[in-house]
C-alpha cells in the first residue's frame, strides 16, 4: 500500500519536472520541492515506530480516529494544494470554513438538511470565487486578498451569528457527514479518499490539470498557448473554498456545534500539510497523493504524541522537527543555488 | 518586593475569614450554614491536608510539577462584601442585550444600586468594558450583565470593546480609554502579567479600574470581582471521591499557567491527594478549546483502555471530551463496565442538558453573569473619588456555588442542585 | 543594473515621489479626519498611544521588509520576538545562581540585571534569524515552510522554557525604554527610528545593502554577476531576526512582563504592513521607509477606529477591506505606469 504511494509520488515527481523544464526559472517563493522518497520514509518509519510504542497503534480504532482527525485538514489540503499548483496562496480557508458553516446554521430554523448543507457550500464556492477573480482579474497578490479575505469573513462570521454559537442538532443529515459511516468506514474518510481520488484524476489525467501545472510554471506561456489562466485560477480558488466550506461542515457536525470562534489558525496547518506534500509556493509543482501522505505523516505525530502523553507545547517542537526532517534531505537532490 | 508582601496579606486575610468561618461549619448543622461558607470551610480543611502532605504519589507529582502551591496561596478565598449571603433562587431575570437569550442572573442584589441616573445626576459618566471573546458564549453573558446594569442608569454610557485575546491589543483599548478621559474601566484580563501596567497607568491617571473573574499584576488597581475557581476544583475532587475511591482519570486542561487552569487543577488534586485509589493516566492542554479536547481524548482512548474519569477545566472541553468518548462507543467501558466520569465546570446549557440525560456526571457551576457587579463597583468607586459615597472593598468574592448533578445529593455537607433547580444557566439552548 | 539604479541614494525623486504617493494621502486623510471628529484624536497622549503602537509591528515589518526584498518571506517574527526575551531572562536565571546570587525572586520577578537580558535577547534574535537563512539559503528549504517550522517550534519553546509561567521585569531601564519620551517622543518610537535610519543608510546608501534588490529582482544574475547570494539571504533573515527582537524588548518592557503566547498572529499583520508600504512579495520592490508608511497608515486607522468606539468585529471587517482594496488600486496604478 505504501509502496504504490510512493510509486505514485515518484510518476508526480516526473511530470512535474517535465512541467518544471518548460517553465521560467521561478521567481518568487521559489524553493526546492520536498523530497518525495524522505516523506514515504518518514511515515512508513512512523508506522514501525508506533507500532513498536504503542500495540494498539495499528488497530482498526486507531486507525479510524487517525483518519477521521486527518480528514478535515486533508479535504482542505486538496483545495490548498490545487491553488498553491498554481502558483498562488489561500489564507482565507479557515475564515470560509467558519462564514460558510454559520451562514448555513443560520438555515437550521428552517429544518431543511438540503438547505443547510447546500447554503454552507455555496457559501464556501462563493467567497472562494470572489478570491479567484480578485486574484487573477483585478491581479491583487493572493496573499494579501485572501489574508484580507480571512478577516473578512472571521468578521462576517461575528456580525451574522452574533457571536454565538449555533447547534445543528435537529437536522439528522447534517449530523451524519460528521458521524455516520458507510459499511462501518466513517463518512468523513470516506470524503477524503472519494475527493483524493477525483483530485488525483483531475491533476493528473483530465486537460484541466495541465493547464493546473502550466499557469502555476510559468503564467504567460501558458496564456499564449491558449490556457484561460484567469478561469484556471478562479476555479481553482472557488474549489478551495468549497473544500473549506465542506471540511468546516464535518469538523462542526462531529461535534453538532457550529463555533464562530472555531479553526483558529487553521489555514497554516493546512499550509505546512501541502508544502510538506511537496507542493512549492512558487507554483508548478505539487501533488495530491504527497499532499495525502504529508497529511498522514502530521496525523499520525499528533496521535502518537498525544498516546504518549507529550505536553501540547513539546509537540508543536516535535512537530516543527519532523517537518524539517522531511524537507531537510531536499537539499541534496538538487544542487542549483537559489 | 510589592508583590510579595501582597500575596502575604491577601494569603493571611484569606486564612483569617477562613478559620473564622471554619467552626461555625462545622458546629452548626450544614444544611443551615449558607453554601459559601460551607465551601470555603472544605476548601480550608482540604488545602491543610495536602499541604501537610499527599498520600498518592501520582497526584502530588502533577501538583509539584506544574507548581501549583504558589497559584493556590495567592488565590484569595474569604467573606462576602457587606455581609451578603446568597440563596439560590435570587437575582433578576432580563433578556441579554447582546446574546438576546433569557438570562436570570444570580447576584444582582449583591452590592446593589438603586435604578435610575447614578452620582451627581447632571453628570454624564462613560466607562468602558474590555474583554476577549465576544463569540464565546461565556463571555457574551458576561458582557451581557454588564450592559444590563449599565442601562439601568441613565446617566451611564458604557463602550464593550472585545480584545480577541491579545493582552497588548488589551493595554492600547485602555491607554486609548485613558486618552479620552473615561470615568471608569472594567476589565476581563485573560492573563494577569501583560495587564498591569496599563491598569496602573489608568489608576495613575485617575480612573477607577475594576477587574472581573480572573486578576491582573496591578497592586493598584480600584477591585477585583473574584470568580470562585478553587470552589470549582475542589467540588469536583469531592463528587469524584464520594462517587468512586479510585480511578484512572485523564485531565483535559486550560493553557498552562492560567489561572482558572492553576486553581481548578491545583484544588482538584489538593481534594483527591490523600485518596490512594487514583491515578493519573494522562494529562492534555487543550486551551479551551473543544476540537482540541476532542482530539486528546480520542488519543487517549486508544492510549488506555482503562480510563474512569475525565476531569475537565472547563465546559467547552468537558462536551469535547463526551463526544470523543461517543464516537469512540466508549462511553461504558471503565473497569468492570461501568461509565466513565466526566466531572466539568461551566454551566452552559448544553452541558445542564448532558446532565440531565447522565453523560456528564457534574459540572461545577462557573457563571459569566457578574459582570453587573462589575459596573457597580467601579460606580461606587467613581462616586467614592468625588466624596459621593464609600469605597467597595478591593476584594469582591463572589458567593461559591454548589456544584450540579443529576440527582439530589449531599457531599461533605453540599446540597447539591438538580439542573432543573438552577435557572442561571448561560448560551444558547441545544435544540432537540 | 539593479544594483546600480539602487544604491545610489536618490533623494530628489524620492520627495517629488512622496507627493504622488496614494499611501501619504491616506495618512495625512485619517488624521484629517480623525481631528475634526474627536476632540481627543489629535492629543498628545493618543499620539503617544499611536507611536507606541508603531514601534512595535514597524519593527516587526521593517525586518519583514528586508526579507521581501530578497523574494522571500519570514513567519517566525512574532514567535521570534517573544522568544528571544524569553531566553534573555531564563539564561541570566541559569546564570544567576553560578555567580552566587538569586536573581529570580518569588513571583516571577526578575531581579538581576537588565542589561544582559537584553543583549542576549539580542543575540537570540540574529541567531535565530541567521539560522532561518542557513535553512533557506543553504539547505534550500522553502521560506515559508522553514519560518512556518521556527513559528511553531518557538511557541511551543515559548511555553516549555517558561512552564507556562509570566516572568516579570521590572528593572528601572527597562521600564524606562517602554514608558518614558524623548522631548515628547515615546522611546520606544525613537529607537524604531533609529533602526528605521540605520537600515535606509544600509540600504540605500551601501553596495551591499543594493544586492538585497538585486537578490530580489533576478537570482540567477545576481548569482552570476558574482554576488555570494546566500549570505545575502542569511543577512536578510539575521536583520529580520534582530528588528524582532528588538521590538520584542520594547513590547515587553511596555507590558514590564514576558508570557508565552504574546503577540499571537502579529506575523500576519507585519506581512501586510509591509505589503501595503509597497513591498512586492516577488522580491525586488519596496523600500523601509514606504514600509514606514505602511505602519503608519495601519496603525493610525485602527486607532481611529479605536477612538471612535467602533466595534472589533467592524474593525477587522475594516482592515480586511482597505487592504485588498489598497493593494488593488497600488497594483492598477503600477500596471498603468508600466504600460
Amino acid at each position: 500500500m505504501t509502496e504504490k504511494v510512493g510509486e505514485h509520488v515518484m510518476t508526480m515527481s516526473t511530470l512535474e519536472t517535465q512541467v518544471a523544464s518548460q517553465a521560467r526559472p521561478p521567481d518568487a517563493w521559489r524553493h526546492l520541492s520536498v523530497s518525495e522518497t524522505s516523506r514515504v520514509a518518514v511515515l512508513i518509519a512512523l508506522l514501525i515506530a508506533g507500532q513498536a510504542i504503542t500495540p494498539s497503534f495499528l488497530s482498526l480504532a486507531n486507525i479510524h480516529v487517525i483518519l477521521l482527525a486527518v480528514a478535515a485538514i486533508g479535504i482542505m489540503a486538496y483545495g490548498m494544494t490545487l491553488v498553491v499548483i498554481t502558483g498562488e496562496i489561500d489564507l482565507s480557508i479557515a475564515g470560509i470554513a467558519i462564514l460558510s458553516c454559520i451562514a448555513g446554521g443560520l438555515m437550521i430554523p428552517t429544518g431543511s438538511a438540503a438547505l443547510v448543507i447546500g447554503t454552507t457550500l455555496l457559501t464556501g464556492l462563493a467567497i472562494g470565487l470572489i478570491n479567484g477573480i480578485l486574484v487573477a482579474a483585478l491581479g491583487i497578490p493572493s496573499l494579501i486578498t485572501t489574508l484580507g479575505m480571512l478577516g473578512i469573513s472571521r468578521a462576517l462570521a461575528n456580525i451574522f451569528s452574533g457571536g454565538q454559537a449555533l447547534y445543528p442538532e435537529p437536522i439528522a443529515a447534517y449530523l451524519w457527514l460528521g458521524r455516520g459511516d458507510l459499511v462501518g468506514i466513517p463518512l468523513p474518510v470516506v470524503l477524503l479518499v472519494v475527493l483524493g481520488a477525483a483530485a488525483i484524476a483531475l491533476t493528473k489525467y483530465s486537460i484541466f490539470g495541465r493547464a493546473l501545472y502550466a499557469t502555476g510554471g510559468n503564467v504567460k506561456a501558458a496564456a499564449l498557448s491558449g490556457i484561460n489562466v484567469v478561469g484556471v485560477r478562479a476555479v481553482v480558488f472557488a474549489i478551495s473554498g468549497a473544500c473549506a466550506a465542506l471540511a468546516g461542515m464535518l469538523e462542526s457536525a462531529r461535534l453538532s456545534y457550529i463555533n464562530p470562534a472555531g479553526f483558529e489558525g487553521m489555514e497554516l496547518s493546512v499550509l505546512a500539510v501541502t508544502v510538506l506534500g511537496g507542493a512549492s509556493l512558487s507554483g508548478g509543482s505539487g501533488s495530491i497523493t504527497g499532499t495525502v501522505v504529508a497529511a498522514l505523516i502530521i496525523g499520525i505525530v499528533n496521535n502518537l504524541l498525544n498516546q504518549l502523553g507529550v505536553s501540547i507545547y513539546l509537540q508543536q517542537v516535535v512537530t516543527a522537527a519532523v517537518i524539517l526532517a522531511v524537507v531537510m534531505p531536499g537539499m541534496w537532490q538538487r544542487g542549483i543555488a537559489k | 518586593m510589592l508583590k510579595l508582601s501582597r500575596r502575604h496579606l491577601l494569603k493571611t486575610a484569606a486564612t483569617l475569614t477562613v478559620l473564622a468561618a471554619a467552626p461555625l461549619a462545622i458546629a452548626r448543622a450544614a444544611a443551615e450554614e449558607s453554601v459559601h461558607s460551607v465551601i470555603n470551610a472544605l476548601i480550608k480543611k482540604y488545602s491543610d491536608e495536602a499541604r501537610a502532605g499527599m498520600s498518592n504519589g501520582d497526584v502530588s507529582a502533577l501538583f509539584e510539577k506544574d507548581g501549583f502551591r504558589d497559584y493556590l496561596d495567592a488565590y484569595p478565598v474569604g467573606d462576602l462584601a457587606g455581609g451578603f449571603v446568597w440563596k439560590p433562587g435570587m437575582g433578576a431575570s432580563f433578556v441579554g442585550p447582546y446574546s438576546k437569550l433569557q438570562i436570570k442572573s444570580p447576584f444582582t442584589d449583591y452590592l446593589p444600586l438603586t435604578e435610575g441616573p447614578v452620582l451627581d445626576h447632571s453628570k454624564k459618566y462613560r466607562i468602558g468594558l474590555v474583554f476577549h471573546g465576544f463569540n464565546h458564549p461565556w463571555l457574551i453573558s458576561l458582557a451581557d450583565t454588564a450592559a444590563w446594569e449599565a442601562a439601568r442608569h441613565p446617566n451611564i454610557e458604557l463602550e464593550v470593546i472585545d480584545a480577541e485575546f491579545d493582552d497588548n491589543k488589551m493595554g492600547q483599548v485602555i491607554d486609548t480609554w485613558i486618552a479620552k478621559q473615561y470615568d471608569g474601566i472594567v476589565l476581563w484580563p485573560n492573563r494577569e502579567a501583560p495587564m498591569g501596567p496599563p491598569v496602573d497607568r489608568a489608576i495613575a491617571a485617575g480612573i477607577p479600574v475594576v477587574s472581573l473573574d480572573r486578576r491582573t499584576s496591578s497592586e493598584q488597581i480600584s477591585s477585583e470581582v473574584l470568580g470562585n475557581f478553587y470552589a470549582n476544583g475542589l467540588q469536583q475532587g469531592l463528587y469524584l471521591k464520594h462517587a468512586a475511591p479510585e480511578g484512572n482519570i485523564i485531565f483535559n486542561r486550560k493553557d498552562l499557567g492560567s489561572t482558572a487552569d492553576s486553581i481548578r487543577t491545583g484544588a482538584f488534586l489538593e481534594a483527591i491527594g490523600n485518596t490512594p485509589g487514583y491515578k493519573v493516566l494522562a494529562n492534555y492542554h487543550t486551551n479551551s478549546q473543544r476540537t482540541l479536547a476532542f482530539k486528546s481524548t480520542a488519543d487517549a482512548m486508544q492510549a488506555f483502555h482503562d480510563i474512569s474519569v475525565s476531569f475537565n477545566t472547563g465546559g467547552e472541553e468537558a462536551m469535547g471530551a463526551l463526544d470523543a468518548i461517543r464516537e469512540a462507543n466508549r462511553l461504558n467501558s471503565a473497569p468492570g463496565g461501568k461509565k466513565i466520569m466526566i466531572l466539568a465546570n461551566d454551566d452552559a446549557r448544553e452541558v445542564l442538558k448532558e446532565i440531565r440525560s447522565g453523560n456528564i456526571e457534574m459540572v461545577s457551576p462557573y457563571t459569566p453573569l457578574i459582570g453587573d457587579i462589575g459596573i457597580r463597583a467601579v460606580v461606587m468607586h467613581i462616586g467614592a473619588k468625588a466624596g459621593l459615597n464609600e469605597a467597595p472593598p478591593k476584594l469582591i468574592m463572589t458567593p461559591n456555588l454548589p456544584m450540579i448533578t443529576k440527582e439530589k445529593m449531599n457531599i461533605e455537607g453540599i446540597e447539591t442542585l438538580t439542573p432543573d433547580e438552577w435557572p442561571y444557566a448561560y448560551g444558547p439552548e441545544v435544540a432537540g | 543594473m539593479t544594483v546600480l539604479e539602487f544604491s545610489t541614494p536618490r533623494v530628489a525623486p524620492f520627495l517629488l515621489g512622496l507627493l504622488r504617493d496614494p499611501i501619504i494621502w491616506l495618512i495625512l486623510l485619517i488624521f484629517a479626519v480623525g481631528t475634526l471628529t474627536s476632540e481627543y484624536y489629535f492629543t498628545a497622549l493618543n499620539i503617544e498611544n499611536l507611536m507606541r503602537s508603531i514601534a512595535v509591528i514597524g519593527l516587526l515589518s521593517l525586518g519583514m521588509t528586508v526579507v521581501l526584498l530578497t523574494g522571500r518571506i519570514d513567519l517566525s517574527v512574532a514567535a521570534l520576538m517573544i522568544f528571544s526575551v524569553i531566553v534573555g531572562v531564563v539564561v541570566m536565571t541559569e546564570i544567576g545562581p553560578m555567580l552566587g546570587s538569586r536573581w529570580l525572586v518569588r513571583g516571577n520577578t526578575y531581579a538581576g540585571p537588565i542589561v544582559p537580558v537584553i543583549l542576549i535577547a539580542l543575540a537570540t534574535g540574529i541567531a535565530v534569524g541567521a539560522l532561518n537563512g542557513i535553512g533557506v539559503a543553504y539547505f534550500k528549504v522553502a521560506s515559508f515552510i522553514m519560518t512556518l517550522v521556527s513559528l511553531t517550534a518557538l511557541r511551543g519553546f515559548n511555553y516549555v522554557l517558561t512552564n507556562g509561567h509570566p516572568y516579570y521585569l521590572k528593572a528601572p531601564f527597562y521600564s524606562w525604554i517602554g514608558d518614558s519620551k524623548m522631548v515628547g517622543i515615546p522611546i520606544s518610537f525613537v529607537i524604531f527610528l533609529l533602526v528605521l535610519l540605520a537600515l535606509m543608510g544600509f540600504i540605500h546608501g551601501t553596495m551591499r545593502g543594493g544586492r538585497f534588490y538585486a537578490i530580489g529582482g533576478n537570482e540567477k544574475a545576481a548569482l552570476y554577476a558574482g554576488i555570494k547570494t546566500q549570505r545575502y539571504v542569511v543577512l536578510a533573515y539575521a536583520i529580520s531576526g534582530l528588528c524582532a527582537a528588538i521590538a520584542g524588548i520594547i513590547f515587553t518592557a511596555r507590558l514590564k512582563s514576558v508570557d508565552a503566547p504574546l503577540a499571537a498572529g502579529y506575523e500576519l499583520t507585519a506581512i501586510a504592513i509591509a505589503v501595503i508600504g509597497g513591498s512586492a512579495l516577488a522580491g525586488g520592490v519596496g523600500s523601509p521607509w514606504r514600509t514606514l508608511l505602511g505602519s503608519v497608515a495601519f496603525a493610525a486607522g485602527l486607532n481611529l477606529l479605536a477612538i471612535w468606539g467602533v466595534g472589533t468585529w467592524y474593525q477587522n471587517l475594516a482592515i480586511g477591506v482597505v487592504l485588498i482594496i489598497s493593494v488593488g488600486l497600488s497594483q492598477m496604478s503600477r500596471k498603468k505606469t508600466q504600460a
